[in-house]
């Protein structure tokens, strides 16, 4: 009760005297920045996870070659999830006694659960969105037939046993996913008709999909139901993030940069917590000491000081959730027109999160100074100078990377994000810290120390090594962090959408019979196409690693290489290397080894596999084994919508196999037009437009970057409140020390002097620090996390150094120039 | 919990309330081992007061802080109001000080974000007194502040904040009462009245003074006089 009233009536000092101000600001922008990411980054993901669910037409998709089991309609339906059905097979469609091997889809109402269809009436016209699914006895088709068939929209044509009118063109199919260069042309009826074409007959090779959507604790109830039952069941289960790799590159990218912004405003609002505690237990540390000279245990004292934090992390806590609560609002309402659909409200989480945020930041960036007042001995009632000791730098530390670890659970959900960030900034702070201390020893030689002006200055940061050593590390965490942010995420931004160029290929022409591809390369080239490179293409299935025979079951715990290993490779052959095919592993073949029967694997797929250098893969390729030893692994970047392979061989392991060529181009859409002539000279061929698939991907990245940018915002904030923090941290004692010499009679001049030159070198060699620091972190950032190229940028060092010299210069001296107007009388006197 | 004093108060009237036996200090300094007390005794018995005098430096504060328990000897044993110091850990010295001991610090050491009002409830809200408030004014009263209560220290001036710090050793009534210099920023009639309140709280609750001080006429009215020399004590 006692201590209660105490704690309570030191509170209200501490709300007069604004004693805690800056720890409690610190902690507000801390709570407001993770609240507000936090809220923030939830809700664009969800809206991020839905525009993503639309390559699947759903959020769960459930797949069989047998008809859908009841049991597994039944369960969706209990839980209330949305649902539809669709069949896929290949067919052939019939008009005037023509014949044309298409992909039929029959489709149930309310198909797609996710995303829509786009129906047109001429190819390459005017796109709108369908709204809803064929009528009974309409047919929706590709575009593609319009050449290949010589159908318009009110033509009659026969599938099976029936005759369907075409109703519109089938401009985008949010699901065609799958195999890319095998389908042929998709036409589109109702699920209700379907019986009447007598197609589906017991021996045909229908895939039967049963798409699900729904709130996200019913979907996962679902999965969790279905995941122990789908070998008994003989289904797959499909989610977002085993769709179409470029959208998953794309999703994992934007959540990974907002992940991380939202981290570095943690470090960077626990950095500035931790320099404001540290002023705040130096201050503390007298009046513990004469508290117990008055006979208060260290019990008590330590225990009135932890409540007083305890209390303002409530309120700055409560405060900052508030903002940013609103500021969130804010940010949305900004970035609702970038999205298709509504962005979803948010969830409640990040709110807990914030206010444990308050409480994980103060315990673990502030806890370690203050509950040094425990320490303080009494005789420093007597004698000044018996300071508090530092806490130790191992509890300092297990304190800071438990509060981050526990913080990086909500923000990051990514480990290998977290612990890159964490390295990096402990480790940029370990270096900040050796190389001040350095600096600080070689400045102790600077020859002829001067008690004013600008040598006093420097000098002063020397007396000072201790302190000065530690505003040098949070003032360079603090420029790395705006640097970080200013620069670097520009340049990994920049760097990821380099990797789809506006003239990124657009259209693919698959099943090139290989004589006529020095023609359809002329073709192309007479449209203006200049660089379509052609590949041959060999489909293969897997049958052997290192001799023992392989299945997809072999792989059932992981559904993708299950799939992957159940159906058909592409396979092609080279004799050079590609330029954007990095080898990481191995070698290309050179010389000799040509000649050989050598394997160049993906770097995903060998893992997938379990594969590496000098294993041995078995192909059946038309009815032939093909063998070859994996010579390299390289890395492919799917995202670029160039053709890649998973497997290329030399050629002399591969050229006696029939193959297919296959090229990829960008050609302007208005130009695409064009093609259909080809189409007619080379009827066998497939030309497939992704241009929608790419305007998706792009879309994705714009939003990425956009809401990137506006949660980076935060982070900037928290990066100014550290340096703020740290000139704050040695206001008090810069301002006495001013005061007393101008009481000794040195000019308000000399003063300045001094306190622009120390706090200009302070910025310089936090600037040189912090530039560097972001570069290495912008290096690791882009390499290990987000598999980017990365260019080390000179300006980096030009702004850091600039920033930190003029920044810092001016931040300290404004914060100190009080000397200056006050008479160094009242100064003293504080 | 124990009562520290309490039992004295009861047996030992008029015993002694501290004793110092061989008390020595000494700290590793740049040069070495500097000695501050060498090998200092001392016996003060319930409602005498004592003034130690001497040079500056030759460690009156240093001995001050041990006999009241803030710091430990490198040697020797001293006991306070019937409780051994050394052997005794932190908590428990905090806790023989807590209401019956009070201390004027040389440096005053008012809190800076507590008006004067508050450092002077401070030692009683410690010790777990009640009427705190009221209690603090009367003191004020007495040393004439009371019209400066609200106000923080470093609006007071080198005078005013000693007499604060004065009050606030006076505030729990203490059974003993060290002060480190307390007349040293007063002028003469002022600190005649602060030397007058220190000799009455003697005269109404028979508390033990220990003064360290400079000023001979009040060395001259205390019961014993020592002189501190090098880290020597002798009587004077
Ligand atoms: N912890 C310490 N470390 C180093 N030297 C110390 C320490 N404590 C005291 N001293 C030294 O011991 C000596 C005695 O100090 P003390 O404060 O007791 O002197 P004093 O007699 O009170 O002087 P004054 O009259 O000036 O107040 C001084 O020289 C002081 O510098
Ligand atoms: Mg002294």
């Amino acid at each position: 009760m006692r201590v209660l009233r105490f704690v309570w009536q030191a509170i209200q000092r501490d709300w007069k005297s604004g004693e805690l101000g800056v720890l409690g600001l610190a902690l507000v922008v801390a709570v407001a920045s993770v609240t507000s990411v936090g809220f923030f980054t939830d809700r664009v993901s969800k809206a991020m996870q839905l525009q993503a669910s639309t390559l699947l037409a759903a959020d769960l998709l459930v797949s069989s070659s047998e008809p859908i089991p009841s049991e597994i309609i039944q369960k969706a339906d209990e839980l209330g999830l949305l649902t539809a059905e669709t069949r896929e097979f290949p067919s052939v469609i019939v008009k005037d006694d023509e014949t044309q091997l298409v992909g039929v889809k029959a489709v149930s109402e309310y198909y797609p659960l996710r995303g829509q269809l786009s129906l047109t009436d001429q190819p390459f016209g005017d796109e709108r969105p369908a709204g809803k699914v064929p009528e009974s006895g309409n047919i929706w088709i590709d575009p593609r037939l319009v050449g290949l068939l010589d159908l318009t929209v009110g033509d009659t044509l026969q599938l099976g046993q029936r005759e369907f009118t075409v109703s519109a063109l089938l401009a985008f199919e949010p699901d065609r996913g799958g195999n890319m260069f095998s389908f042929a042309p998709r036409v589109m009826f109702h699920l209700g008709d379907l019986e009447s074409t007598g197609l589906v007959t017991f021996a045909s090779r229908v895939a039967y999909h049963f798409l699900l959507a729904g709130d996200a604790p019913q979907l996962a109830t679902f999965s969790r139901w279905l995941e122990p039952r789908k070998g008994a069941l003989n289904v797959s289960l499909n989610d977002v993030s085993n769709a179409r790799p470029e959208m998953r590159v794309a999703l994992e990218r934007s959540q990974s940069f907002l992940g991380l912004a939202a981290l570095v405003a943690v470090i960077l609002s626990g950095a500035a917590v931790a320099v404001s505690a540290q002023g705040f237990s130096t201050k503390q540390a007298t009046a513990a000491a004469v508290m117990r000279s008055f006979g208060a245990s260290r019990h008590f004292v330590l225990l009135t000081v932890c409540l007083r934090l305890l209390v303002i992390a409530m309120f700055a806590s409560l405060l900052g959730s508030g903002i940013g609560f609103l500021v969130q609002q804010l940010l949305t309402d900004m970035m609702s027109n970038l999205f298709v659909m509504s962005i979803p409200p948010p969830s409640l989480t990040p709110l807990l999160a914030g206010l444990l945020t308050g409480f994980i930041t103060l315990v673990g960036f502030a806890l370690p100074p203050v509950v040094r007042v425990r320490q303080v001995p009494v005789m420093r009632v007597l004698r000044d100078d018996l300071g508090i000791t530092p806490p130790s730098a191992w509890i300092v530390t297990l304190a800071v990377l438990a509060a981050i670890g526990i913080l990086m659970v909500w923000q990051a959900n990514s480990f290998v994000l977290a612990a890159l960030v964490i390295t990096g900034s402990v480790g940029a702070l370990v270096a900040l810290g050796i190389t001040g201390f350095v600096l600080m020893l070689l400045l102790k030689r600077f020859p002829g120390s001067s008690l004013t002006g600008w040598r006093f200055g420097l000098t002063s940061l020397v007396r000072r090594s201790q302190g000065s050593t530690l505003q040098m590390a949070a003032f360079g965490l603090g420029l790395m962090a705006l640097l970080l942010l200013s620069i670097v995420r520009v340049d990994v931004l920049n760097a990821w959408q380099r990797e789809l160029p506006d003239d990124a290929p657009n259209v693919f022409i698959v099943n090139i019979k290989p004589e006529d591809a020095e023609h359809v390369k002329a073709y192309l080239a007479g449209l203006g196409v200049e660089m379509a490179e052609l590949y041959p293409m060999i489909r293969g299935r897997l049958v052997a690693i290192n001799d023992q025979p392989v299945a997809g079951e072999d792989y059932s715990s992981d559904p993708e290489t299950e799939r992957l290993v159940s159906r058909e490779f592409n396979l092609s052959y080279a004799d050079k290397p590609r330029e954007d095919n990095p080898v990481i592993e191995g070698e290309w073949w050179r010389g000799d080894d040509r000649m050989k029967s050598l394997f160049s694997v993906e770097k995903d797929i060998a893992e997938r596999l379990g594969v590496g250098l000098g294993d041995r893969l078995t192909f059946r390729v038309a009815g032939d084994e093909v063998s070859a030893v994996i010579n390299n692994i390289r890395e492919v970047q799917w995202d670029s919508f160039r053709v890649n392979f998973f497997v290329v061989g030399t050629p002399a392991a591969m050229e006696a196999y029939p193959a297919t060529v296959i090229t990829s181009f960008y050609l302007d859409k208005s130009r695409q037009g064009e093609l259909a002539a080809l189409i007619k000279t080379f009827p066998g061929i497939t030309v497939i437009d992704v241009d929608a698939l790419i305007q998706r991907v792009k879309g994705m990245m714009d939003r990425a970057a956009s809401s990137v940018e506006y949660v980076f915002l935060f982070t900037l904030v928290a990066g100014i409140v550290v340096l703020l923090a740290a000139v704050q941290a040695s206001r008090g004692e810069r301002v006495k020390e001013a005061a007393l010499l101008r009481a000794l009679g040195a000019g308000r001049y000399k003063i300045l002097q001094s306190l622009v030159a120390e706090f200009a070198l302070l910025g310089l060699i936090a600037g040189l620090l912090g530039a560097t620091a972001a570069g290495g972190i912008g290096w690791l950032l882009s390499d290990q996390v987000f598999h980017l190229k990365y260019d080390f940028n000179p300006s980096l060092w030009i702004v850091g150094v600039s920033a930190g010299v003029v920044g810092i210069g001016i931040a300290g001296v404004m914060a100190t120039r009080s000397v200056l107007a006050v008479s160094p009388l009242q100064s003293l006197k504080k | 919990m124990l009562q520290p004093g309490e039992r004295i108060t009861n047996h030992l009237p008029a015993e002694a309330v501290l004793t110092a036996k061989h008390v020595s200090k000494t700290v590793a300094g740049p040069g070495g081992e500097l000695t501050i007390l060498d090998c200092v005794d001392l016996e003060i018995s319930a409602g005498e007061v004592v003034a130690i005098t001497g040079p500056s430096g030759s460690g009156k504060s240093t001995l001050l802080g041990i006999l009241a328990g803030l710091d430990l000897p490198s040697e020797g044993a001293v006991q306070l109001l019937g409780h051994a110091l050394v052997g005794s850990d932190e908590d428990e010295r905090a806790a023989i000080r807590a209401g019956k001991v009070g201390f004027v610090f040389q440096s005053f050491q008012l809190l800076p974000s507590f008006t004067a009002l508050e450092n002077v409830m401070l030692p009683m809200e410690l010790a777990g007194l009640p009427n705190t408030r009221q209690q603090a004014q009367d003191i004020l009263q007495r040393i004439g502040l009371m019209d400066r209560a609200a106000h923080y220290p470093a609006q007071l001036s080198g005078g005013e904040q000693q007499r604060v710090a004065l009050a606030r050793a006076f505030a729990v009534k203490p059974r003993i009462l060290f002060a480190d210099e307390p007349t040293g920023n007063l002028d003469g009639a002022t600190g005649a009245r602060v030397v007058q309140q220190m000799f009455d709280l003697r005269d109404e609750l028979g508390t033990t003074l220990v003064l360290v001080t400079h000023d001979a006429q009040l060395a001259s009215r205390c019961d014993k006089r020592y002189e501190m020399i090098s880290g020597r004590l002798m009587a004077a």
